[in-house]
């Protein structure tokens, strides 16, 4: 019996569930929307979010494709070394929510601020720094849309290939496909599903819809986990036999498991399925129980044998993860929208308690996988093939449906930070200051929409490269803002030249890293001096470029420096 | 002029943005000097399994994760000051005001 139709068409129902559900929620964005100032509606939610929404919103976005394609994908090929790759995300929300949020807040409601360009231009009353600030997020953004959407697109085309109404559109689209060289009309048809689905309802619903969609991506993703692994557990137990068994013949092997999966359910039965899988590996691909981690070829006695995490790799992403987690744009615009410290003390809890329930069962989930008949050709597969493997239908739609709704819940947030960047930042504030609301309504709704289908046109013939741009795109966006921002909040002597400075250094230091790896190798890698990574050199380099370009040019007026570091009744207006 | 008092968010986030460094460097040694230690390059019949885990996962990632979620329960319910981040209205004017100042800072 051929599986595919049938794991197909519940894959369909559960996405148009989903798309459903999430338009209705940006219905009932839109309705609560009514009767607001439209940009702190639009942009920022009206600093409304509570401790769950900005919890799972932070998660949501924080966790793209990647957490459930590509990070499965590694621990089916490396073992047990992913839960080391990994580790550095025990402290990411106290670092990432902990370190500046209570101070990113404050001051934006100081500076009753929108936006993260709104932040610095008002922190230092400069204009020109918040023009600067929009341009590279805007760079950095579009750069990361570009990767996300082509993922978005390859996975609903991988999706519902089989369908008929998805060949129907593929069909009408031959003739656009047949203009690009190497691209197919089925890529074309998942990617304009995946725009026109995504840029409506982020369009239409503003920053609570896509703050309300985060928050049901972050249950499905959730839920997704914690159910997959009791199923996963329950298989390795019926499949695998205990490694003290003597072998024996095929017949008699599936009669042991038909006995087993007969068997009254116990909750012992999880336990000694990860004991099964334990004893396994160890027998037939010990390298997958140590670090640093190869894969299961021959390749370990060629010369071409390359460990996986060798330890001053860990070292780089035990710092990389929490680290430039705090210097991502997306997140910092999250933290200038809770409403109290309670609020954030929740969200810090409840994001440690979330990750801990994703990312460590999913390293037992995919280690068990390693010994289990999954059929896949590539690794990526890991994931729907497992959710086939071990769930019912039905719910292994869901299960497939988690990454559709991480990459969703990145561009989504994404695609609105780019459009507060043109609208607010560049138009509003440095074009037309007196444009009025229903203005400011119309275009916010037009750039959204245009520049959802701009990045559509840029990723119909993607660049290559792409996974290396990502990491481009996440290591710079860090370095380029995380040492400003950490000297506007901390440090009174900062001023608007020194705060340019760090962010025009880090910037230059990744971009200058990258631009010698791609001369030396012909790839877009990039050069790593004494193998550290260039997000390590381009956040030292972004310190001392904003202490020296502080120290080198006057400080800032006593008044502005009484405004945000003094308490209030040091502070006096102007006369 | 009077040494003036600092703003008591700024303050209490300081300090708080300092602990949170000490938890992430201990935690960084910890896990890697650990890990450096007992993770790499074991041979298959030395390790030893916790419910099919190995030793080194369970002490070496899942001890030091599960102390950090004690930990920042500590941090965020009992050492992370309430400060109240909403401006005074009284202060909302004075704000309003020094927005519109307009006076371009190098």
């Amino acid at each position: 019996m051929n599986p595919e139709p049938s794991a197909a068409g519940w894959t369909a129902l559960t996405f148009l569930g989903y798309i459903l559900l999430v338009y209705g929620i940006a219905a009932f964005a839109h309705h609560v929307s009514k009767g607001k100032s439209f940009l702190k509606e639009y942009f920022l939610g009206s600093r409304s979010l509570g401790p769950w929404t900005l919890a799972l919103t932070f998660a949501a976005t924080s966790a793209s494709g990647g957490s459930f394609a590509g990070f499965p994908s590694l621990i089916y090929t490396y073992g047990w070394v992913l839960a080391l790759w990994i580790a550095g995300y025990m402290v990411f929300p106290i670092c990432t929510m902990g370190f500046l949020g209570k101070r990113i807040n404050q001051v934006a409601k100081k500076c009753d601020a929108v936006t993260l360009p709104d932040i610095f231009r008002d922190r230092y009353n400069s204009p020109w720094l918040g023009l600067l600030t929009a341009f590279l997020i805007i760079f950095y953004l579009v750069v990361y849309l570009i990767a996300q959407f082509k993922a978005g697109g390859v996975l609903i085309q991988t999706l519902m290939k089989d369908l008929a109404f998805f060949q129907g559109i593929s069909g009408r689209l031959e003739g656009v496909a047949s203009l690009f060289e190497g691209v197919s009309s089925g890529y074309l048809a998942g990617l304009l599903l995946f725009t026109t689905s995504v840029v409506l309802y982020t369009a239409y619903g503003g920053f609570r819809a896509v703050v309300l969609t985060d928050v049901m991506q972050g249950i499905i993703m959730g839920l997704g986990v914690i159910i997959l692994l009791p199923l996963t557990l329950h298989t390795a137990y019926v499949y695998l036999d205990p490694p003290d068994l003597e072998p024996a013949p095929l017949v008699e092997v599936e009669s042991r498991r038909e006995a087993r999966s007969e068997e009254p359910f116990r909750l012992t039965q999880f336990s000694q399925g990860l004991r099964k899988v334990g004893e396994h590996l160890k027998q037939e691909d010990p390298s997958a129980m140590s670090a640093p981690g190869h894969k299961k070829t021959d390749d370990m006695d060629g010369e071409d044998f390359k460990p996986f995490l060798p330890l001053g790799l860990a070292i780089s992403f035990f710092f990389l993860w929490p680290i430039s987690g705090s210097g991502q744009a997306g997140n910092m615009l999250r933290l200038m929208a809770f409403q109290n410290t309670k609020t954030l003390a929740r969200a810090i809890f409840a994001v440690t308690i979330y990750y801990g329930f994703i990312y460590i069962p999913l390293v037992i989930i995919f280690v068990c996988a390693k010994t289990l008949p999954l059929s896949v050709e590539q690794s990526d597969q890991a994931m729907p093939a497992m959710a086939m493997l071990v769930a019912p239908p039905l719910l292994a739609g869901l299960l497939i449906a988690a990454p559709f709704a991480a990459i969703m819940s990145t561009v989504d947030s994404f695609l609105l930070m780019i459009s507060s960047a043109l609208v607010r930042d560049i138009y509003q504030r440095a074009i037309n200051p007196d444009v009025s609301e229903r203005a400011i309504r119309i275009a916010s709704l037009a750039t959204t929409l245009a520049v959802g289908f701009l990045v559509l046109l840029l990723t119909i013939n993607p660049p290559q490269f792409l996974q290396d741009i990502i990491v481009f795109g996440s290591a710079g966006q860090a370095a380029t803002f995380l040492g400003a921002m950490v000297l506007t909040l901390y440090w009174p002597r900062s001023n608007a030249a020194g705060t340019a400075s760090a962010m025009i250094t880090g910037f230059v230091v990744v971009a200058g890293l990258y631009t010698i790896g791609r001369l030396q190798t012909g790839e877009f890698v990039s050069w790593a001096p004494y193998d550290i990574h260039p997000f390590i050199w381009g956040l030292i380099g972004s310190f001392i470029g904003g202490v020296l370009g502080s120290l080198a040019t006057p400080p800032p007026s006593e008044r502005t420096v009484a405004r945000f570091f003094y308490a209030s009744d040091h502070v006096e207006p102007s006369s | 002029m009077a040494d003036p008092k600092l703003d008591p968010t700024f303050r209490n986030a300081r300090r708080e943005a300092l602990v949170i460094l000490v938890i992430y460097t201990v935690s960084l040694l910890y896990t890697i000097l650990f890990c450096h230690f007992f993770a790499y390059n074991r041979e298959p019949e030395t390790i030893r399994l916790y419910l099919g885990i190995p030793d080194w996962v369970v002490w070496g990632v899942m001890l030091p994760w599960a102390f950090n979620v004690g930990v920042t329960f500590w941090f965020c319910f009992f050492y992370m000051a309430d400060d109240n981040l909403d401006i005074p209205p009284d202060e909302l004017e004075i704000e309003s005001e020094l927005r519109g100042e307009g006076t371009g800072e190098s």
